[in-house]
């Protein structure tokens, strides 16, 4: 059984993605035929073009089938969303210094032939046309970037397995064929329904004839098959693909194929990433139960289709532009997977299951998907201390998070109590509810840094020259903090005003290109409605986003309270010139070094659970996380509950992209240099170890933050080891969560074996570290973000 | 009740259970070889200068107003026969190089400090313990502060060479969870040359300390070529045995030279004497020896 799954983890590791033109030219094809057609039928039709023709394989030893393009670990492309990046970017995709992609001259020459025909018709091509000239000006600032959501899908979501596991897809259809027989087609409103129930039972039908031909593909190999367990195993393959994901599914090994289906198909509609693959633990449990119960399975057995299903997620991939890929380092797909927690009615809901895919977490050792374990204030203690368990074991995971902060944040953006409970987490941190909510929760990038640059620069913007939000007084002429921090407060305000019709527009495009069928089919309650998710179907809906640099951001502006109007040691005038010299010239007195040290070591620093910056970053996160959820999205007012933007503290790999654009900051930052990432503290600043570092991120407002809160740290392996430690690790934990906090993930790994892994990396193949919500192997990224990963706090239990 | 302190380390997970925080109080009666925290060992402030964080900007030596300050040879050179620890220098100093080591606080500043990490002990069951240098040697803050951390609930532990008075030992017995007893040799002679004391009152202490039936556990650095060999390290065990309980913990402390740059920041001029570096074969020698004698070893402390 271990051979099994360390062959299909080693032939996917030491697979390197490739690009394969099969749905590109498909969807081109399909997009011809039925240009006639409203695009929601179009969608459906050309969903259900790729689903009968594409190249279809069964891995050796693999347990369950369904692959995403013609080739183990093949990305497809998607032109439909944009093209000219990838026409400009193509011949460098083998060549980038991390996240490369092989591709072929025959692909690259059927890539060529198959762009003209999408030249301004793509959704990116139409996001241009949408934007003002202004918020694109906004956007070059660097303060606002959402570029990957014109480049690509929405994701963000957690289709609803359950029902299609426990009831299957003919229900679906069956659902949809009774909604359009009682819809009163002299009624327009009725009459515009009907495009999107057809377009439902299309691809429904389409899915179901693809597991087909899966079953086909498994009884032919069967009949080849001369090893009598691997037949035996094609034929288990086969007559599960005739029977689900159409129908209810009989058994647990049913059950986990027909979620591999619908999260596969989701992923081949539409490109979205961060497709969450909800509370398996939960879903799963009942098959799982009945099947142990009636001796059809044993623990083991489901350890190692759990794993086989581990590996099948890993196989996935997804092929960005490199601006995008800056802010998305190491492939990542975001899948993520939620165990334990509490049930929606409050109970205990850590089962058997949850432990058997922790285990195969173990087994697997792969970075994707990613685990999000859930505690509450009741979970028990074996529940705890197998977590943490694995989190010491050092392979990037599993991140765990809080009940009790996740769902009070929810129900402030309106969910019910049972919904709230029920949560999964998709993307990074984002919780949501399987099934129920649309929209998305990944959105634009908002870099706070950066609008305290041009704040103190008097609303100019130091690298492109842009003054787009105009002040009186820069850092030369403020008279008091107070009006430094009106003037962050001023430019803040302009560019979420930006940032809202950017995203606006961009959903907006999504509407009228992009309607998914298949994906709306499986959320709740687009076929009541007789609404696609984009409409304005689902029961909840929120636009979500990445924000980044609060931490900086509060070390900036206590450096400027403190050293310029309290203490008055340096003068604002100085201050800025040091920040515009990059603290370099040394010919002032102090020297922009000096003036560096003294920013550096004379004011507080965010976690050290000093109050007066940790106010500071508490006041201002807040009165961003407001202004945000202040926001309506396209959604708004058309059925769902919600439909407002969504704030979390994610920064994914932004804090180095970000970096780049934002100059020299009063906290000693230099020019182009990352900042700090998510919710923690900034690299090195945090100088009173572990319980400091976490008491000043817990003071963050996360009950607002209800896109979720993510907090990296690191750890130093050697402290975790003994198992003596184990208990202590919890408590810190579990104590963080008492503060409030919201989410923790630990990277436990020495900056020695990291940096052993740079030179030799060759050694360190599967390295798994987490990078933002999600986890990479460490030797496939590039050397910044390697590096912006190394220079993480260490922390040491002392 | 004021006391003089030189760090507070919170996070500590060594020494006492849970998690805890560590007060360290300045000034020591011992003057051990291997010492890693030199700066605890006098009892009065001093001047530290780290030259790794020095720019050599000149900053200080302008405004010691004593003189007292010299830049010569790429580094900043301190008479400290002349500084009066007036601070000057440190405020000036942009780059952190020069701090003042130790402090004159209150029990209710290092209180409010240690319930700071108050979420962090009701899970784990930590604490505060106090260390040092020789925290008995302030013993009325000493006992204050042990005092205020019990009021609130908070597990204590004090780490102690067990040099100084039975009555000072006796005035904390009721206050403290977890005596954190260091035991480094047996031999009087040996203990007098690489500590400067002799362990007369330590031992005797010790056992006086046991019979109370509080909560001891012993705790031996492990120094190459002073207690190391196994010769000195049974004589250690088989000491201990004669009223120590079977399947007591023994902390085994493994000689370490991290304190090193210290001693240069400080401008001690008693170096830190170079000990052979620890192996692993030293310790699981003496992990073997501390189980032949039915202790349980536990290598690093917890
Ligand atoms: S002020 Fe500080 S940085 Fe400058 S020379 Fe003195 S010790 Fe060095
Ligand atoms: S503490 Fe005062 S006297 Fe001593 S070196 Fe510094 S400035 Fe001079």
């Amino acid at each position: 059984m271990d051979d099994r799954i360390s062959i299909l983890r080693n032939s996917s590791l030491s697979t390197i993605p490739e690009i394969c033109t099969e749905r590109a030219r498909l969807v081109t094809e399909s997009y011809q035929n039925y240009s006639n057609e409203p695009v929601i039928l179009k969608r459906a039709r050309t969903l259900e073009k790729i689903l009968l023709h594409m190249t279809i394989f069964i891995e050796d030893e693999q347990l369950i089938a369904g692959n995403l393009a013609g080739k183990l670990k093949a990305t497809p492309i998607f032109p439909e969303f944009s093209v000219d990046w990838i026409e400009q970017e193509m011949d460098g995709f083998e060549k980038r210094e991390g996240d490369r992609f092989l591709i072929s001259p025959g692909t690259k020459e059927e890539l060529r032939n198959l762009f003209p025909y999408w030249k301004g018709k793509t959704h990116y091509d139409r996001c241009e046309a949408l934007l003002n000239e202004e918020t694109k000006k906004a956007e070059k600032t660097g303060v606002i970037d959402n570029v990957w959501i014109r480049q690509g899908g929405d994701g963000h979501i957690i289709p609803d397995f359950k029902k299609v596991i426990d009831k299957g897809l003919l229900t679906i259809i069956k659902e949809a064929e009774e909604q359009l027989s009682r819809l009163d087609l002299t009624d327009p409103k009725d009459l515009g329904k009907v495009p999107f129930l057809q377009g439902v039972i299309i691809a429904n039908n389409a899915v179901i004839r693809f597991a087909h031909r899966y079953a086909e593909l498994a009884r032919a190999k069967a009949d080849k098959e001369r090893d009598f367990q691997r037949r035996q195993e094609l034929w288990d393959i086969a007559n599960n693909c005739l029977s689900v994901p159409a129908n209810p599914a009989r058994n647990f090994y049913e059950a986990v194929q027909s979620l591999w289906f619908i999260h596969l198909v989701v992923q081949i509609e539409d490109n979205g990433h961060s497709i969450g693959l909800g509370r398996v633990d939960q879903f799963l449990y009942p098959y799982f139960q009945k099947d142990f119960a009636n001796l059809l399975i044993t623990r083991e057995q489901a350890v190692e289709l759990i794993s086989c299903f581990i590996v099948k997620c890993y196989g996935l991939s997804k092929i960005r532009s490199w601006h995008c890929t800056q802010y998305d380092r190491g492939y990542p797909t975001y899948q993520n997977l939620t165990l334990g927690g509490q049930t929606s009615d409050g109970l205990e809901a850590v089962n058997e299951l949850s432990y058997i895919c922790l285990d195969a977490f173990v087994k697997t050792k792969l970075p994707q998907p990613a685990f999000s374990c859930r505690w509450h204030k009741k979970s028990p203690w074996e529940w705890r201390k197998r977590v943490v368990e694995v989190v010491s074991m050092g392979l990037g995971g599993p991140a765990i998070l809080n009940d009790e902060t996740v769902a009070f944040a929810l129900i402030g953006k309106g969910m019910t109590i049972e919904d709230a409970l029920d949560y999964g987490i998709c993307g990074c941190a984002e919780p949501t509810v399987m099934g129920k909510s649309g929209g998305r929760y990944g959105g634009s990038y908002f870099n706070q840094l950066k609008a305290l640059e041009i704040a103190l620069y008097g609303g100019k913007d130091p690298r492109t020259g842009y003054v787009l939000c105009p002040q009186e007084k820069s850092l030369i002429d403020f008279t008091s903090y107070e009006e430094v921090e009106d003037a962050y407060k001023k430019q803040v305000n302009y560019f979420m005003k930006k940032y809202s019709i950017m995203e606006n527009s961009v959903d907006f495009s999504f509407e009228e290109l992009i309607p998914n069928p298949f994906l709306s089919s499986l959320t709740s309650d687009c076929i009541k409605r007789g609404k696609h998710i984009k409409q304005g179907g689902a029961v909840y809906d929120y636009t979500g986003n990445e924000t980044s640099g609060t931490a900086n951001l509060a070390n900036s502006l206590a450096a400027v309270k403190k050293l310029v109007f309290e203490e008055k040691v340096i003068s604002g005038k100085e201050l800025l010139y040091a920040m515009e010299t990059n603290f370099e010239d040394t010919t002032t007195n102090p020297t922009g070094e000096g003036i560096r040290q003294l920013v550096m070591n004379k004011a507080p620093k965010f976690g050290n659970d000093d109050d007066y910056v940790d106010r500071i970053a508490v006041k201002m996160l807040d009165y961003w996380a407001s202004l945000m959820s202040s926001y309506k999205n396209t959604r708004y007012d058309r059925g769902p509950i919600g439909c407002h933007f969504h704030p979390s503290t994610t920064t994914v790999t932004g804090n180095i992209a970000f970096g780049k654009v934002i100059g020299a900051t009063p906290d000693g930052r230099k020019s182009g240099e990352p900042f700090a990432d998510s919710s923690a503290p900034f690299h090195g600043t945090e100088i009173k170890g572990i319980t400091s570092a976490i008491k000043s991120v817990s003071k963050l407002p996360f009950k607002k933050i209800s896109c979720g809160g993510l907090l990296n740290m690191r750890i130093n392996p050697l402290e975790v080891k003994d198992e003596t430690q184990i208990p202590r690790f919890e408590a810190l934990i579990r104590s963080y969560f008492d503060l409030g906090g919201f989410q923790i993930q630990w990277n436990v790994v020495s900056t020695k074996t990291l940096r052993e892994a740079q030179i030799h990396p060759e050694k360190y193949k599967d390295l798994v570290v987490k990078v933002a919500g999600y986890s990479a192997l460490f030797v496939t990224l590039d050397r910044k973000t390697q590096d912006d990963i190394i220079l993480r706090t260490e922390h040491v239990l002392k | 009740m004021k006391g003089i302190i030189f760090n507070i380390q919170r996070f500590a997970v060594h020494d006492g259970p849970g998690i805890r925080t560590l007060v360290f109080l300045k000034g020591c009666p011992l003057h051990c070889h291997w010492c890693c925290n030199p700066e605890g060992q006098k009892s009065e402030i001093e001047l530290s200068y780290v030259i790794n964080h020095c720019r050599l900007c000149g900053r200080c030596e302008a405004v010691c107003d004593q003189g007292a300050i010299n830049i010569i040879e790429k580094r900043v050179l301190i008479r400290r026969d002349l500084c009066d620890l007036c601070g000057n220098c440190v405020e000036n100093c942009l780059s952190g190089a020069l701090k003042i080591v130790g402090k004159q606080v209150d029990v209710e500043t290092v209180l409010d400090e240690v319930k700071r990490d108050e979420p962090f002990y009701r899970y784990s069951g930590g604490g505060l313990t106090v260390s040092g240098g020789e925290p008995t040697l302030q013993n009325n803050f000493l006992v204050e502060l042990l005092k205020g951390a019990h009021q609130e609930g908070f597990n204590t532990a004090i780490e102690t060479s067990g040099f100084c008075k039975w009555e000072n030992i006796e005035s904390i017995l009721n206050i403290v969870d977890h005596f954190l007893f260091d035991v480094k040799h047996v031999s009087d002679e040996k203990h007098k040359m690489f500590t400067g004391v002799s362990n007369k009152i330590v031992l005797e202490n010790l056992l006086r300390l046991i019979h109370k039936g509080v909560n001891v556990i012993v705790r031996v650095p492990l120094i190459p070529s002073f207690n190391c060999d196994e010769d000195d390290l049974r004589k250690i065990m088989s000491f201990l045995s004669e009223f120590l309980k079977k399947g007591s913990q023994i902390h085994l402390l493994p000689y370490h030279r991290f304190g090193l740059p210290k001693y240069d920041h400080i401008g001690d001029d008693n170096k830190m004497v170079l000990f052979e570096k620890i192996n692993k074969s030293h310790i699981e020698r003496a992990t073997q020896i501390v189980n032949e004698f039915n202790f349980i070893a536990n290598v690093g402390g917890s």
